[in-house]
């Protein structure tokens, strides 16, 4: 059943890659999704989201409890109760990369009820119970396409089916305390589940009968924890400022890979007969630590900004690699008058693998695309309850090299958007 | 050319950051512009405190009967009045009665409903004390000190609260029954007593008031001297449900020193109360 | 990439200009019937003028009791029982504050049906006199004694003659 812990998964893709295609994103990185390239691609919470999740200085409400746990003794009322829903879009285009000339589309569509947290005041402190989605693709497409010009010839059918689930969710109680007048420290603690399907299934037909089929399914499922340290001071009237240190540990992982295929002449799936083979891994891939920073100036009871800046840790070694990267938020929050508020933001989603080197022959490196996003939402409030909408768009232009075991790249362009409403009560 | 632009206005920022005066952070600046209107009090909010302190009048009456003289309930209710048109909340209907009891004591409940008893009036020498102990009672209202610690609001029937409700996922808030309320407002009443800052608070303001109308502001202290001095059980209930008169006399002295209440011309009505109160 | 620059540039320099664009002056407005406005902060003070419920009055110097306002043209000092930060509220009254007496219970009249909406009736209040817990005759009596305000003023006048 299990083979060897130490074998690389992906490593043992690239064996059973069609090389023949142009496209295959079931080589090399494209084992991951390209979601694992970076760390902010959904935004968490009600006010935080409108806000480009530039919390780790405000933190003062449910989505607090995912920022910066510290901030929720700040929390009003006794009991609070906050919950987000959205709709999540991402499109990853490669381009000129099928058959040279035609682009390949990734993209992923998915609604979810991305956050909920719940607040209440215990003893000295303040206890809270939360849980985020902080990722999740669901990319699903069917494709055929023809007349595509592969390394046995021109190709009379090429038919994808693709379908990708890849979901990342958090769940744990949080505890803050007052330990002076105006500085406080919180801790969450999270449990982590990751749990990734994919299906992919490739056939080329050529003039001749001949054809190739590839058949690919993975599944990693993960389970860890991912505890976060927050602690927040006020130095001055108005001013707050935040910081927290995060790490996903984990404790559990169980990968499972089988391959089928047939090869047509030629092609790098040697058999002329169907065969399959079957790999699992324990191995646990190693996740970043996490530092934030964050400062908000409260200007005045209807005006707020405030600013965020995160280091990531490199982890990781090989092709599991993950660079050390950097991401920065700002936000503005304005009051028109008691019922209504806009909120404002903008943020980056940098890409935790290096710059693509090209010219040279270095192969299979993961691809690297910097987005930048802004966001705003408009909130309504009433006596005991506030309801949000908003609209958060990221984008972005870098490499791939998708190719497996080939130096060129290719141009890819990345854009996100999430439309999302989101509610707080207090009781 | 870019970097320049960015390392001047970074540096402008700091530097007016640096020489702004930064005051000591108080608790409130995180207060944004919708919480401070959810804690102001609305039209609703005052009539869920009205219906409260209905029942807990009535309440008031089944342990100590209304002492049934017109003329006397008008006078006492003028006193009053003259005194809540000078308060903060004359959003309210005030209304006083007496007290057919020979103990020694007032109260209030909250939307305006003031008592005093036959034993506290035949305590008092003049009109000033009188409004003294009124005044307090007003203070207690306009403090709103019961409707605060009970936590008394209306409830929020919006549409973005009902939204609010099913997507936060938090059903049913703490409904009290309002027969609970209104036990726990008379328990403060007649047994624990508000707190003690509370009745400090209501003593300082109460004076204050006096001296905004007219009335002599020393007052009180002296009514408060009297009661001490009074020790028959009848006085008693005042010191349960009160801070010790001492402290009430201390603080009051202090209050009058800061504002010099003791300079200046004030009125005492002497004449007008002995016509208008006598139990003989 | 000039544009660019100068745009960051806008960005840093109102954000330095924030801790002083918000210093506005803070208007309040009377509470009490009357209220007066006084030549310095003692109870002794002379009066100016005496200002009515609802007007607004500007903030120019705050102490521990009294404020120094602005009000029209004039300056002076007001007591801070005597105001607030929002606008005082018209008179609050409920329905049911038409005394109900024991006959009342056999009339269906709206005073009593919305009362009975809120969860009470009047005539369960008139039942309920029987176990000496709630005497809501009484109460009745209490709300029925109704005074005009100028009386008041004229009672007051009377007694300290201010």
């Amino acid at each position: 059943m299990s083979t060897s812990i130490n074998i690389n998964l992906k490593h043992f893709a690239y064996q059973y890659c069609g090389v023949i295609l142009a496209v295959l994103l079931l080589c090399g990185q494209s084992l991951v999704s390209a979601d694992e390239y970076h760390y902010n691609n959904i935004l968490i919470g009600d006010r935080s989201s409108g806000m480009g999740g530039a919390y780790t200085a405000i933190s003062e409400d449910p989505s607090g409890l995912y920022y910066n746990p510290a901030g929720i003794v700040y929390a009003s009322g006794n009991n609070l109760s906050g919950s987000m829903n959205s709709y999540h879009n991402t499109s990853t285009t490669y381009k000129d990369v099928l058959g040279g000339n035609q682009d390949w589309e990734r993209k992923s569509s998915s609604i979810l009820p991305n956050f909920f947290g719940i607040i209440q005041a215990l003893g000295e402190g303040k206890l809270g119970f939360s849980y985020a989605v902080t990722d999740d693709t669901l990319e699903d497409q069917d494709q055929t396409f023809t007349n595509i010009l592969t390394s046995l010839g021109v190709a009379d059918t090429f038919k994808i089916n693709f379908n990708n689930q890849d979901t990342t969710f958090l769940l744990g109680p949080s505890y803050a305390k007052k330990i002076a007048d105006d500085l406080s420290i919180g801790i969450t603690l999270y449990s982590y589940f990751r749990d990734q399907e994919r299906i992919l299934n490739l056939l080329l037909t050529y003039p001749s009968g001949d054809y190739d089929w590839t058949n690919q399914y993975l599944h990693i499922k993960e389970f860890g924890l991912a505890p976060v340290l927050g602690a927040m001071w006020s130095p001055f009237d108005k001013v707050s400022l935040g910081m927290t240190i995060r790490k996903t540990v984990l404790l559990d992982s169980k990968t499972t890979l089988q391959n089928i295929c047939r090869g047509a002449v030629g092609s790098s799936c040697s058999s002329a007969t169907v065969t399959e083979s079957t790999v699992t891994s324990d191995e646990k891939l190693l996740y970043p630590l996490t530092m934030s920073f964050g400062a908000a100036y409260f200007v005045s009871n209807a005006l707020l900004v405030s600013g965020d800046f995160s280091y990531y840790f490199g982890a990781g070694d090989g092709l599991s690699e993950k660079v050390a990267t950097w991401n920065m938020a700002a936000g503005i929050e304005y009051y028109l008058n008691p019922d209504w508020a806009l909120r404002g933001g903008f943020f980056t989603n940098n890409a935790n693998t290096n710059e693509l080197q090209s010219g040279i022959t270095t192969y299979n490196q993961p691809e690297h695309v910097d987005l930048y996003g802004g966001s705003f939402s408009v909130s309504h409030f009433s006596k005991s309850s506030s309801i949000t909408l908003g609209v958060s768009l990221s984008m972005g232009d870098g490499k791939a090299q998708l190719i497996s075991n080939t130096a060129t790249l290719q141009d890819t362009e990345m854009f996100s958007s999430t439309i999302f409403m989101s509610a707080s009560y207090s009781y | 050319m870019y970097r320049h632009f960015m390392a001047i206005g970074f540096i402008a920022m700091l530097m007016a950051y640096a020489t702004h005066s930064w005051a000591e952070a108080d608790s409130k600046f995180r207060q944004r512009v919708h919480q401070q209107s959810q804690q102001d009090y609305g039209e609703n909010d005052i009539k869920a405190e009205i219906r409260l302190g209905k029942a807990i009048s009535a309440k008031i009456f089944g342990k100590y009967p209304r002492l049934d003289d017109q003329e006397l309930t008008r006078y006492v209710t003028l006193v009053g009045m003259s005194l809540a048109l000078h308060g903060n909340r004359t959003e309210l209907e005030y209304h006083f009665a007496v007290l057919d009891t020979d103990h020694v004591n007032a109260y209030s409940a909250p939307g305006g409903y003031i008592f005093v008893t036959k034993g506290a009036l035949e305590l008092m020498k003049d009109e000033a004390e009188l409004a003294a102990v009124l005044a307090h009672e007003i203070a207690h209202v306009t403090e709103r000190h019961i409707v605060k610690e009970l936590g008394i609001r209306s409830k929020d029937a919006s549409t973005t609260g009902s939204i609010g409700q099913l997507l936060g996922g938090a059903g049913g808030s703490a409904n009290i029954a309002f027969s609970q309320v209104v036990e726990k407002a008379t328990q403060i009443l007649f047994e624990a007593g508000f707190h003690r800052q509370d009745e400090l608070d209501a003593d300082r303001i109460g004076t204050l008031l006096l001296a905004t109308v007219g009335y002599d502001p020393l007052s009180l202290q002296r009514y408060l001297k009297k009661v001490h001095a009074h020790k028959d059980e009848y006085a008693q209930s005042i010191n349960t449900t009160h801070p010790p008169s001492q402290q009430r006399v201390e603080k009051l002295a202090q209050l009058i020193q800061d504002e010099k209440l003791n300079s200046g011309e004030y009125s005492v009505a002497q004449l007008r109360f002995a016509e208008r109160v006598n139990f003989n | 990439m000039l544009l660019k620059g100068l745009g960051i540039l806008g960005i840093w320099l109102l954000l330095a200009l924030l801790p002083v664009i918000t210093q506005a002056s803070e208007t309040l407005y009377v509470q009490s019937v009357k209220a007066k406005l006084l030549s310095s902060p003692s109870f002794q003070a002379d009066t100016i003028e005496v200002i009515s419920k609802g007007a607004a009055i500007e903030v120019v110097e705050s102490q521990q009791r009294w404020i120094k306002v602005n009000y029209q043209d004039k300056s002076g000092w007001i007591n801070k029982l005597l105001v607030a930060s929002k606008p005082p509220l018209n008179k609050v009254t409920l329905l049911e504050d038409q005394p109900v007496s024991q006959d009342a219970r056999r009339r269906a009249s709206s005073v009593a049906t919305s009362a009975a909406a809120r969860g009470l009736s009047a005539e369960d209040r008139a039942r309920l006199n029987i176990k000496n817990e709630f005497d809501y005759a009484a109460l009745s009596q209490m709300e029925s004694l109704m005074i005009e305000e100028s009386e008041v003023w004229e009672f007051l006048n009377e007694g300290i003659g201010k």
